[in-house]
């Protein structure tokens, strides 16, 4: 105990030293190239340090407590062009003023990302494939939910609610054990019982920009990093106050088949959003709620939804900072498993007719960040997250399930003790609870400490290693340790060329309901599996991305990723399921992706191509619900206030399913078209949404969203 | 500024755009994807016999090939009425062969399975005796309409009021590759390897029964006026293949332990015990 003392005593005085230190500063603004007005929210990164801030509502910004020395100044906002400034001086005792420009670009080409390092990190030193959603991007698709605005990336796929990057995925019905980690503002959300995403947990309206990350990740983030990691990064509080509303309401279209009519009614969709957000002094504020409601375009297939949140962000003083966050989400939808017969895609069986779910989210954190000196930093958080299932699985059990509840605690810290070396490393602890009749109450906690080193090995030249451990124990039941390691390079042979390269693990532990469900359901029997081991993963990916000019970007990715141990669910012939360790399973695959600035930018033309070989080894069979290729084209022609959009996404048919494996099966091909006018603060929208009424069914006997119309408008008030 | 040149050039871009897309909107022929089906088979279902309590549905099932893999390769009907002694039904199938059409009954609270056959197209009856004979059709487009597709269906096979319990020793390392483990009870010794013949010979075939145990014990629902001549042990690979489905033990007579026992309800039971199965391994090439 006293070694202990004694060694966090010398550690504040060696700080207390660091801090103690001359030193200078920097202070500006930041403007519109084009219109010189001032740009509030700008990201302002001191690099090769943990130092920097972002702009006031008037463009400024200031970063004192800069040791004397050299920096680049790197300054980066989504929809502008990332700038970097290298070679200023800092003396101690000094201000440094400097204005900056910004050019604004609808292709972001290098765009700050926070997810492949846990650090904010430009996207041209990331060794693994990421990708980016950002806010203006949801808005001009249109899109009314999450999946539907990741849809365009590469690589990405969604089988209903299941996603699936690279193929990780196949499909289950209530989407237990995700592959792919969910977070909101760095924080996972996976819920504690089924490991499953809840992709309605947060307004859309709240979302600042998406990271996606591709590929196995469990050296950062633990268990479930098998296929990647979703980031949903929330909004910071605008600086001089803004009032957002969006509305969108929509009709569905008949089916394009006669037979296929089965009512009347006008089948509809609304959504609203609304969200208000001010900075106070240091304390900032943002509040957001939405409500869906639809009708759906099945039988049985309404959703009656509500979110809300809000988040403070007190600016303690220059070098901390707190963050608070509670949001909160109730649905309720109508339960759908199958359609009455393929002449009734539409229709369900009498007896299912009132099946509905229920379904409550909380998630509530606190982050808090300090920089100690300009070379070490540290964060703190802890976070809470309640989901709550209704009555799908019965109609006379209300309190079938418990509230999955999951505490999370997080200290990570970011040294940098030489220029060319960024350590990361930190303890992540996690608390689970979770009950049900179908499965029992268990406990269990996850103790994971990690490490990560990016080394500058030379200017154009960086390495990353990292390696995490979790131990993970079921308490009274089970323990699991895995170590997770990788490693990864990037290199800038030329000036707007990047190659990168990583190895790395990725591994699942089984869920609570993988493991211990036992329960019927319309004559689906399901059976526990206490044995079961985690799920483990390789990653081997290869990339290039090349700049070309502001214009445009091109990227290639080879990918290959091993399996092992996959728990997938194993249907009998009796129609009983059991989770299982069974697959054996290799997915290779390349993915091209470009976005192109034609005409100054009056044309955009997006392309993104996937094609994957998802092999079962053992088996020596194609994985099911994984199509082999897949891809979009969008082209958006801006003339003025006016914006045209056409959308076309296409899959190959699967080659494999598992429930109903003699059902047909169609390739999927959608078209969307949209369309958007500029006035003032408002915004109309309009679109058809599969304009061809193209009928697809994604999961057997589920009927794919047939052909809608919708008109939205939009109003903000500030920036 | 743009030029009145310009404003010319971007109107002459966008109305081509807009045509392009209004041409090939009423040109060209829009795949729709998925369609409805038009083929089907029509027929009559007369029944004899009174249904079980326990029934829980009926439907027709279609099956390229017999036995299926699995359950889902069967096509299913929509639930056909057994409170009536003829219906006349249809049922929608894609283009193809189909080696089986038969009506399946369905317990409560159990799930499918597959020897719960009570007709079949192209079959018929011995008393309450299903006979494995049936006959394949052939839809050969998709406007085909089949009629006369009539199916005798006999409730009786399934109204078992008896029942046969006892206990089943595994002997032995259980090998690797178990998916499965069922037990039968028939009306006669079906044909070694013939797995059709297992399911239209047997009364009963309880699937349920758990792997990797040393012993368990069973339940088999029969008729009280059934003579037994087989009850055995079923073992199915991890594939779950019916097709693979083979006996790996049986219930022997006391005075003969190497051929079968036959089982017989005495009259005014309706259950027999101790009818149990010793399963080893180590003898079955398993």
């Amino acid at each position: 105990m006293k070694a202990i003392l004694y060694t966090l005593s010398s550690l504040l005085f060696f700080l207390s030293t660091l801090h103690a230190q001359q030193t200078g500063s920097i202070q500006g603004r930041i403007v519109d190239e084009k219109t010189e007005k001032p740009l509030s929210n700008v990201n302002i990164v001191l690099q090769k340090t943990v130092l920097g801030t972002s702009t006031d509502r008037d463009g400024f910004y200031v970063i004192v407590s800069v040791p004397p020395g050299s920096y680049s100044l790197q300054i980066s906002m989504l929809g502008y062009q990332t700038k970097t400034i290298p070679n200023i001086v800092f003396r101690s005792g000094e201000t440094t003023d400097l204005n900056i420009s910004l050019t604004d670009t609808p292709i972001p080409m290098d765009p700050i990302v926070v997810t492949a390092g846990k650090h904010p990190q430009s996207l041209s030193v990331s060794t693994q494939a990421i990708d980016m959603v950002p806010y203006t991007e949801i808005i001009h698709r249109q899109s009314r939910t999450i999946p539907e605005a990741l849809q365009r990336i590469s690589g990405v796929h969604f089988n209903e609610s299941n996603i699936s990057i690279r193929g990780s995925s196949g499909y289950n019905v209530i989407n237990v054990g995700s592959r792919v980690l969910l977070m909101v503002d760095g924080i996972p959300v996976l819920t504690s019982d089924l490991g499953a995403i809840n992709w309605d947990m947060l307004p859309l309206i709240e979302i600042d920009h998406i990271e996606v990350v591709k590929g196995a990740g469990s050296a950062l983030y633990g268990s479930s990093v098998i296929g990647g990691v979703i980031n949903i990064i929330t909004r910071t509080p605008s600086p001089n106050g803004r009032f957002q509303l969006m509305a969108t309401a929509g009709i569905y279209d008949q089916p394009h088949y006669e037979e296929w009519h089965w009512t009347n009614r006008t089948l509809h969709y609304e959504r609203i959003d609304g969200s208000y957000s001010r900075q106070f002094g240091p304390l900032g504020i943002g509040i957001h709620f939405s409500r869906y409601r639809t009708t759906g375009y099945m039988e049985n297939n309404e959703i009656d939804q509500w979110n809300g949140s809000g988040k403070w962000v007190w600016k303690i003083s220059n070098s901390s900072r707190l963050d608070l966050y509670v949001g909160w989400n109730s649905t309720k939808m109508g339960w759908l498993i199958q359609w009455l017969s393929q002449n009734d895609p539409f229709e369900i069986a009498p007896f299912n007719k009132k099946d509905e779910a229920k379904f409550k989210t909380w998630n509530v954190y606190a982050q808090y960040y300090l920089a100690l000196s300009d070379r070490l930093g540290l964060k703190l958080r802890i976070s809470h997250l309640v989901s709550q299932m209704g009555s799908q699985f019965t109609t006379d059990d209300p309190n079938a399930f418990k509230p999955g509840q999951g505490t999370g605690w997080e200290i990570q810290a970011d040294w940098i003790p030489a220029g060319f070396h960024h350590l990361t490393f930190g303890n992540e602890f996690r608390w689970d609870i979770s009950g049900s009749k179908y499965f029992g109450d268990h406990k269990g906690y996850t103790i994971s400490p990690y490490l990560q080193d990016e080394w500058a090995l030379l200017p154009r030249l960086t390495l990353i290693c990292g390696m995490r451990l979790d131990r993970h124990v079921l308490i009274d039941e089970k323990t699991e340790t895995e170590i997770s390691p990788k490693i990864g390079l990037n290199m800038q042979p030329f000036d707007q060329s990047i190659l990168r390269m990583s190895i790395g693990k990725g591994f699942r532990a089984a869920t609570v309901l993988e493991r211990y469900m036992k329960a019927d359901y319309s004559g689906i029997h399901v059976m526990p599996n206490p044995d079961l081991k985690p799920e483990k993963s390789w990653l081997f990916d290869l990339g290039w991305r090349q700049s070309i000019s502001s214009r445009g970007l091109i990227e290639v990715s080879l990918f290959q990723t091993e399996y092992w141990d996959m728990i997938e669910p194993v249907i009998n012939f009796l129609g009983t399921i059991q989770f299982q360790n069974y697959v054996r399973a290799r997915i290779r695959g390349v993915e091209i992706s470009t976005d192109m600035g034609f005409w100054q930018n009056h044309l955009e033309l997006g392309t993104q191509i996937t094609y994957m070989d998802p092999k079962d080894l053992a088996r020596s069979e194609t994985l099911p619900y994984r199509p082999k290729w897949s891809g979009n084209v969008t082209g958006t022609l801006s003339l003025g206030p006016l914006s045209f959009q056409i959308e076309y996404r296409y899959a190959s048919r699967v080659e494999k399913v598992e429930i109903h494996p003699l059902d047909p099966r169609v390739p999927l091909k959608l078209l969307y078209l949209r369309g958007e006018f500029k006035w003032r603060n408002w915004t109309l929208q309009c679109a058809v949404n599969n304009a061809l009424n193209y009928h697809y069914a994604q999961i057997e006997r589920r009927m794919g969203e047939i052909r809608n119309f919708s008109l939205g408008v939009q109003m903000e008030l500030g920036h | 500024m743009k030029t009145p040149n310009r404003k010319i050039r971007w109107s002459i871009h966008v109305s081509f755009l807009t045509g392009l897309i209004l041409f090939c909107f009423t040109n060209c022929r829009i795949d729709h994807g998925l369609e409805p089906l038009f083929s089907k088979i029509t027929g009559r279902i007369i029944y004899t016999g009174d249904a079980p309590r326990r029934t829980d549905e009926i439907r027709l099932a279609a099956a390229h090939d017999f036995p299926p893999k699995d359950i889902n390769e069967l096509l299913f009907s929509e639930q056909i009425p057994y409170d009536q002694d003829t219906v006349d039904y249809e049922l929608y199938l894609p283009q193809g062969e189909y080696e089986v059409i038969a009506l399946i009954w369905k317990e409560k609270s159990r799930s499918w399975n597959i020897s719960d056959l009570i007709g079949v197209y192209g079959g018929s009856f011995i008393g309450d005796q299903l006979i494995p004979t049936y006959q394949p059709i052939t839809i050969p487009d998709k406007q085909t309409v089949l009629k006369g597709i009539d199916i005798q269906a006999n409730l009786n096979r399934v109204n078992r009021d008896a029942t046969i319990e006892g206990e089943i020793l595994f002997e032995g390392a259980w090998p690797e590759d178990t998916g499965a483990i069922g037990v039968g009870a028939f009306i006669e010794i079906p044909e070694q390897g013939n797995v059709i013949d297992y399911f239209f010979k047997s009364i009963d075939i309880n699937y349920s029964i758990p792997t990797w145990v040393a012993r368990t014990a069973y339940q088999l629902r029969v008729h009280k006026t059934d003579t037994l001549e087989y009850i055995a042990v079923l073992w199915i690979n991890q594939d779950y293949d019916l097709g693979a489905l083979k006996d790996i033990g049986f219930y022997r007579d006391s005075l003969d332990p190497s051929s079968p026992g036959v089982v017989i309800i005495p009259e005014g039971l309706d259950r027999i015990e101790n009818i149990d199965i010793v399963v080893d391994f180590s003898e079955t090439g398993k």
